[in-house]
């Protein structure tokens, strides 16, 4: 069965990829008062991490962090002025949609492992300028916004018996890996594809199941975003 | 296609009042044997030889409970989906896709609505089915399969997995080992014998995976009972063992497959098991194999199935498998062109000839592609015959105007390469 | 899931060469490229090397790049270690397609082909093959088109030539949106004014 071989890499995966991140935020300031945003699907997935190592994804949470997730996102937004548009999900986005987000996922992974303050960072990147390039206007049109705000996280969670197994390994000085919350987001702007702001979290605690969680994750994530 | 229904809803309610009498397999919930859906004492001789958990068939459009771990199972797929609809290897010809999908609901029945299958471009003999009813399709599947049959024994063996829940029991059992497994190798640390740990390790990786060769069973019965069900002849499941195994036998020196680490029971056993199954189903040569249909849906996209096999360079094998499809005489000189392709990109000592005789037996069955002119010449080429090559070349620049390599080509006539 | 995924293999990747770091390949200063050649870059490039292999890019290499492969020998097989293994199986169980020295330029691209798809890219098709010049001698040049296993459109050239029975290559792709084009024109003219290190 392949989806639980698939869960055991996300998790060793998680361990490899939390080296080579760093979190990142770009300086950005509203040019003007056109700040219709449209939030894309949110790729969030929540799982119970076993005593035996292994994510198991939850529906019920991952339903209610989606939900909390999404109304602190807009409160969030709100505070900013910005108007919140949603986006289609799914089977139902449109092709060239699927094509940016399979763009925006390989350029905001450049811009982690590549960016600046990575150990990789590349000599042609000091200026933390990256794109999506001019087809982003795509989504201008077809959802009336000037800008997209991108949101991916994974979430993990200890479960009793795993925090019990941690415990015990600590005695002998072996490292076991507890729940860990990873995300980034970025917002795009819809003229020129240009990502104008990102940030990224990698940590130990957080909690999206609860709203007050949800919202504590949702101010983490947009910290630095511009007010 | 000869269903004796009147003393099949006869049989039926046989089957029904017989019901009550039987244990424990018959109590919990299995469409495939449900009253009314089974066309008659056929698939009433399966059931009582099938190996069966006791738990009960999604019911058609059922989604697991939302607090259930199995639930976690649907969502993860659900979104996994999007992405394998818009994956880079998906093949995306409606006509295939058309045709795969009608035989799933055919035989799926009242569960059509619960499928979707994506036929992925890998030239694996593999198929997988994932809980929320997502399956996957290999190409490599479909090249190796001769007829509706064995095309339907496949869907029903992955159908089955899904009715019976196998992904779900399997995580919960997954879960369940691992769990000790990490308690056993902290203990086993704390009293400095790491390799007691080791062995756990080993024993847990074992029984998880004879835990997946007894679903793997039950999803081979209760697959053929589902295919009976269509009206497609058993004996076509057993079959395709019968090919995979002559394949395998094809790879010298292949190391005995460890049969306690492997998920899936051994071909041979499948391939007996499955002939002991199809002999109890009565007047089974009445049904049908559709090899017509079978070999006419797959036609236009075979070629590239068999360049994407040539990928593999699994050579040996391979060519076993070029043998068995020309035996099946389908379209014969376009397997014969692969052949010499095969032998033409492998380049060992003698090939060049045996792609010649390759490519001259594909030119006397005709119906070949125009692409084979050009392997022609690059091999009479290799083989010092310059002017043979160049006519091959001629041709085949005829043939195919607008091909990508036709500057090359043309190149190498004018310049006498 | 795909992040994770693709930031996986990019780090395993890199991690492979010790999380090597690129270095700054500058406008206007000839440079050894992969031990073998002689090269000016139009602008600024981030590089990296290992042996006979090496990798420019600017926004990073799922993005854009130039491989650099230098004198690779007869029964070698094209792909270094810097092309991940397959993300499927099916096509990395036999053994991979090597170079021979009697390759002409149709079966090097051949061999460029299942390279790609042997590296768990889809969809290679290739555009154009023709004739060309490489490192002042008589070579081919294709076009071609790929996909990545999560569905990304990519889009590459390949110029390449056999000199003393070795194969000596530069293979530039990027993304078909966006990133190959912005960079395709001062490849070209890069790849154009390449030489060997060693005279010809």
């Amino acid at each position: 069965m392949f989806s639980v071989l698939r869960l055991t890499a996300v998790a060793v995966v998680a361990l490899l990829v939390s080296g080579c991140m760093t979190a990142r935020n770009l300086e950005f300031e509203w040019q003007n008062d056109d700040r219709r945003v449209v939030l894309m699907p949110t790729d969030i997935e929540l799982s119970n991490l076993t005593a035996g190592g292994m994510a198991v994804p939850n529906a019920e949470w991952t339903a209610n962090a989606e939900k909390h997730f999404f109304n602190s996102l807009r409160d969030r937004l709100a505070q900013t002025n910005a108007e919140v548009r949603v986006s289609n999900k799914g089977l139902d986005q449109p092709p060239t949609q699927i094509k940016l987000i399979k763009l925006h996922e390989v350029v905001g992974n450049s811009l982690l492992v590549f960016g600046p303050g990575s150990r990789l960072a590349l000599p042609t990147k000091t200026n933390g300028k990256w794109t999506l390039g001019p087809s982003a206007r795509f989504l201008k049109d077809h959802y009336q916004s000037d800008y997209a705000l991108f949101v991916h996280i994974r979430d993990s969670y200890a479960s009793g018996e795993r925090v019990a197994a941690i415990l015990v390994a600590g005695l002998f000085g072996v490292g076991l890996q507890g729940g860990v919350q990873r995300g980034f987001a970025s917002l795009v702007d819809l003229n020129t594809g240009d990502v104008v702001w990102h940030n990224s979290i990698v940590r130990q605690q957080g909690e999206l199941r609860t709203i007050d969680g949800a919202r504590e994750t949702a101010d983490k994530l947009l910290t630095g975003f511009p007010g | 296609m000869k269903y004796p229904w009147k003393t099949l809803s006869l049989l039926c309610l046989g089957l029904v009042l017989t019901a009550c009498q039987t244990t424990s397999s018959k109590e919990t919930y299995r469409s495939a044997f449900e009253r009314g859906a089974t066309p008659g004492k056929q698939v009433e001789n399966l059931d009582k030889k099938i190996p069966s958990y006791a738990i009960a068939d999604l019911r058609p459009g059922e989604r697991p409970e939302l607090k259930s771990d199995e639930a976690g199972l649907w969502m993860m797929m659900d979104r996994a989906e999007t992405g394998l609809a818009t994956s880079g290897n998906r093949v995306n010809d409606p006509q295939l896709n058309d045709y795969v999908q009608k035989i799933v609901c055919k035989i799926a029945r009242e569960y059509c609505k619960d499928f979707r299958v994506y036929i992925m471009r890998v030239p694996n003999f593999n198929a997988s089915m994932a809980p929320n009813g997502t399956m996957l399709l290999h190409t490599g599947f479909l090249l190796r399969t001769k007829n509706e049959a064995q095309l339907s024994a496949l869907i029903g063996h992955e159908i089955a997995h899904y009715l019976r829940r196998h992904s779900s029991q399997r995580l919960k059992d997954t879960i369940a080992k691992t769990n000790a497994l990490a308690f056993i190798q902290l203990a086993s640390m704390a009293a400095g014998v790491g390799a007691v740990g080791d062995m756990a390790m080993l024993a847990t990786i074992g029984s998880m995976k004879s835990f997946s060769r007894d679903n793997e069973r039950e999803a081979d019965g209760y697959g053929l009972a589902l295919m009976v069900r269509a009206g497609y002849d058993p004996i076509e499941a057993a079959n395709i063992w019968a090919r995979v195994i002559r394949e395998r036998d094809a790879i010298p020196d292949n190391p005995q497959r460890n049969a306690f680490l492997s998920t899936h029971p051994p071909s041979d056993e499948r391939n007996k098991a499955l002939n002991d199954l199809s002999s109890t189903v009565e007047n089974a040569n009445e049904l049908r194999t559709g090899e017509t249909t079978y070999q006419a849906a797959i036609a236009a996209l075979r070629g590239g199935f068999m360049r994407d096999e040539l990928a593999k360079r699994q050579h040996s094998s391979t060519l076993a498998l070029f043998d068995m499809l020309l035996e099946d005489g389908h379209l014969p000189g376009e397997i014969h062109f692969y052949r010499g392709e095969l032998y033409r990109l492998r380049n060992d000592e003698g090939d060049v000839d045996k792609a010649l005789s390759a490519y001259r037996k594909a030119l006397a069955e005709g119906n070949v592609p125009a692409e084979l002119y050009k392997s022609h010449g690059l091999t009479l080429k290799r083989a010092g015959k310059k002017d043979a090559a160049r006519m091959a070349f001629s041709t085949y620049l005829e043939l195919a105007p607008h091909a990508a390599d036709r500057k090359m080509i043309q190149f190498m006539i004018e310049r006498k390469l | 899931m795909k992040i994770i995924t693709a930031t996986a293999i990019l780090c395993v990747a890199l991690t492979m060469g010790g999380c090597k770091a690129y270095t700054l390949a500058p406008a206007g200063k000839p440079i050894v490229v992969a031990n073998a050649f002689k090269a000016t870059p139009i602008i600024d490039w981030s590089r990296v090397q290992t042996n006979n292999v090496e990798i420019w890019t600017v926004d990073g290499p799922q993005l854009e790049k130039i491989t650099f492969l230098s004198g690779i020998e007869d029964g070698s097989p094209l792909s270094p270690k810097h092309w991940l293994a397959s993300q499927l199986k099916a096509s990395t169980e036999g053994e991979a397609s090597k170079f021979h020295k009697d390759m002409g330029s149709i079966e090097i691209a051949e061999l460029v082909k299942e390279t790609f798809n042997r590296s768990g890219y889809q969809k290679f098709t290739i555009n154009n093959i023709q004739p060309d010049r490489f490192v002042d001698n008589d070579g081919v040049r294709f076009d071609f088109t790929f996909l990545t296993n999560s569905g990304l459109d990519k889009e590459g050239f390949a110029i390449a030539t056999v000199i003393e029975e070795k194969l000596h290559i530069a293979i530039y792709t990027g993304t078909k949106e966006y990133y190959f084009k912005k960079y395709k024109d001062t490849v070209e003219q890069t790849l154009r004014n390449l030489s060997l290190k060693n005279g010809t």
